[in-house]
């Protein structure tokens, strides 16, 4: 792995990218309302894409269409070549509102054992594995307190381990950070970079922030237009390391962050009354 | 802090509610102040004594113009017993079996009505409250049974039955299943539906959604449909003795009048209404006890 921050063309080559979900013609109407036009787009195994575009774009329900919690009205999406109609075993989505995503009346550690309840595993082996999930998020401590006894940042830390503790190969996550200070979101983003390269999955994620977006991302897929079209996928080639300080000081970081936004002005201004 | 959470985990979520928070008392606190709930239950105990406070005030106010009333040179003397002459005739009551064998009486008749009612009318009501479509098409029909007096058809009931216990049923039943058939259909509107997606993306199965998705998310509202229930129940359980004649509190009432003991008419009435009370505060418990986790419980949002 070379931080190659130089080289500005993407250097692997072509034939070695795996790609994990696969988004093909996809549209989606709500009755006459055309929201989603024609999404192609791959994502590649192991990578951090996150998608930006306007409000009301369509992102969320790109994410529902990507996870098979609603139905495409045409076009496909298929998850290492298996088409999704429904939420497929190796997928976990972090939502957006952490507030209830959880269930109150279970402790963070039940809470993240739930979903392991289905598999095969023996009661030591969920409790073990979500203990270590809580502790990947560094939650160790608050095993048996209940969701509204933590922080909004505990709390979405809990639906994070919830995710990873489900041993997914791809994680959605729909403006996981939004309703967070500023400085636990910058924790967050941070945590969401280690445990990804860590457990080596991938990761989708929708964002408002287009900082967050550069950060965070290998390729960022803006979104714009009526109805919904991709508008440009962006390589960043940020490279492996990245620092909330020197990453975001760094030319190219600014060059991206331009890009993106003004692909998304102009998007923005002729569709908005 | 030691915990064994692959012990633990499994075993709390085996009982979601009042067990959950006991697992979880042992091992988490470290913290000042202890737990959430041990605070939330402090600020509710001194709020609870305020408003006793003010209850007793209450009382007495009432108590005070009733024995005012009963002196009053309106009221032919002794036709409105006061206060103190009720109390002498209920403690003159507690002494009899003929008082405590009305109460068993009464209190049977009402926990197998209100146990009918339950059987009935939550699984009813949950079953409409899933389907839209049955929600619409049932509304009427509901609204027109529930705004029946049910009392009016005693009659009819009477008939029927005679003075028995399936008179008193099925008085009971057909006034207090409403209540808690509408409470469970509404109930099925309040499971947050953030909740059913993750539910969806991670799995769970059928048993384990109802389990710690379902049976919480409308503990509330069907708790709070069997309070309305129990008292509607109450209600009609002494109607039906006092009218329809069948044995309890009401035929003691109707007794005591048709004999002009007017203060054990008043006593019998006050243990009614006390019996009422009682009702109302065990479930209340009972509700706060199975909703510890929710935000109406703990006071403030934490
Ligand atoms: N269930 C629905 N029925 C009808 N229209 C819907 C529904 N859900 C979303 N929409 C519409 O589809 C459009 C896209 O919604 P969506 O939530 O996907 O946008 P978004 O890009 O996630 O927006 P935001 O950035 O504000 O979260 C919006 O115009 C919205 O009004
Ligand atoms: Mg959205």
């Amino acid at each position: 792995m070379t931080d190659s921050l130089t080289s500005q063309k993407p250097t692997n080559p072509p034939a070695a990218v795996e790609t994990l979900l696969a988004v093909k013609n996809l549209a989606k109407n709500y009755g006459k309302f055309e929201i989603l036009g024609d999404i192609t787009v791959d994502v590649r195994a192991g990578e951090f894409m996150c998608i930006v575009g306007p409000s009301g774009a369509g992102k969320t329900t790109l994410l529902q269409c990507l996870s098979g919690l609603l139905a495409p009205t045409a076009g496909n999406v298929a998850l290492r070549g298996v088409e999704v109609t429904e939420p497929p075993a190796e997928m976990a989505i972090v939502f957006q509102d952490y507030s209830r995503s959880l269930m109150p009346w279970l402790s963070i550690l039940d809470n993240v054992v739930l979903p392991l309840r289905s598999s095969k595993m023996s009661k030591d082996e969920m409790g073990n594995k979500a203990t270590a999930a809580l502790e990947e998020v560094g939650l160790k401590g608050h095993l048996h307190k209940y969701p509204w006894q933590l922080s909004g940042g505990m709390q979405q830390r809990v639906a994070i381990a919830r995710a990873l503790a489900f041993e997914p190969a791809v994680v959605l996550m729909d403006e996981p950070f939004a309703s967070v200070d500023a400085q636990t979101r910058s924790d967050l983003e941070d945590l969401t970079l280690r445990v990804k390269e860590h457990l080596g999955i991938t990761i989708v994620l929708v964002t408002h922030d287009i900082d967050e977006a550069v950060y965070l991302s290998d390729r960022v897929l803006v979104l714009g237009g009526r109805p919904t079209q991709v508008v440009d996928l962006i390589e960043t080639n940020l490279g492996g390391h990245r620092d909330q300080i020197s990453t975001k000081s760094t030319p190219e970081f600014a060059k991206l962050r331009a890009r993106v936004y003004q692909e998304i002005r102009s998007q923005a201004a002729p569709g908005q009354p | 802090m030691s915990n064994s959470p692959a012990v633990t985990a499994p075993k709390s979520l085996g009982s979601p509610g009042p067990k959950g928070r006991r697992i979880s008392d042992k091992p988490n606190l470290g913290k000042p102040g202890g737990t959430n709930s041990g605070n939330a239950n402090d600020g509710a105990g001194v709020h609870w004594v305020r408003s006793l406070g003010w209850k007793v005030v209450a009382i007495a106010i009432v108590l005070l113009i009733w024995q005012l009333a009963s002196l009053s040179p309106l009221m032919d003397a002794g036709s409105l017993p006061g206060p103190f002459a009720v109390v002498g005739a209920l403690i003159r009551l507690w002494g009899t079996a003929v008082y405590w064998v009305a109460i068993a009486t009464t209190v049977k008749v009402w926990f197998i009505g209100l146990a009918i009612c339950s059987v009935v009318g939550i699984p009813l009501g949950l079953a409409i409250g899933v389907s839209r479509g049955a929600t619409r098409s049932t509304r009427w029909v509901i609204d027109f049974f529930r705004t029946i007096p049910t009392i009016a058809l005693l009659p009819l009931v009477l008939l029927l039955f005679g003075p028995s216990i399936s008179m008193e049923l099925t008085l009971i039943i057909l006034s207090a299943v409403w209540p808690l058939v509408i409470q469970s259909m509404y109930a099925v509107g309040q499971v947050e539906p953030v909740l059913k997606w993750v539910v969806k993306v991670f799995r769970i199965s059928w048993l384990d959604r109802m389990r710690y998705l379902w049976a919480p998310s409308v503990t509330l509202l069907v708790t709070t449909g069997m309070r309305l229930a129990a008292t509607i129940a109450l209600l009609m359980t002494v109607s039906a003795e006092y009218i329809g004649g069948a044995h309890g509190l009401g035929e003691q009432l109707s007794h005591s009048e048709n004999t002009f003991q007017r203060a054990d008419v008043f006593a019998y009435a006050l243990t009614a209404g006390l019996l009422g009370l009682a009702i109302n505060l065990v479930i209340l418990f009972l509700q706060r006890r199975m909703l510890w986790w929710h935000p109406i419980t703990r006071g403030a949002r934490a």
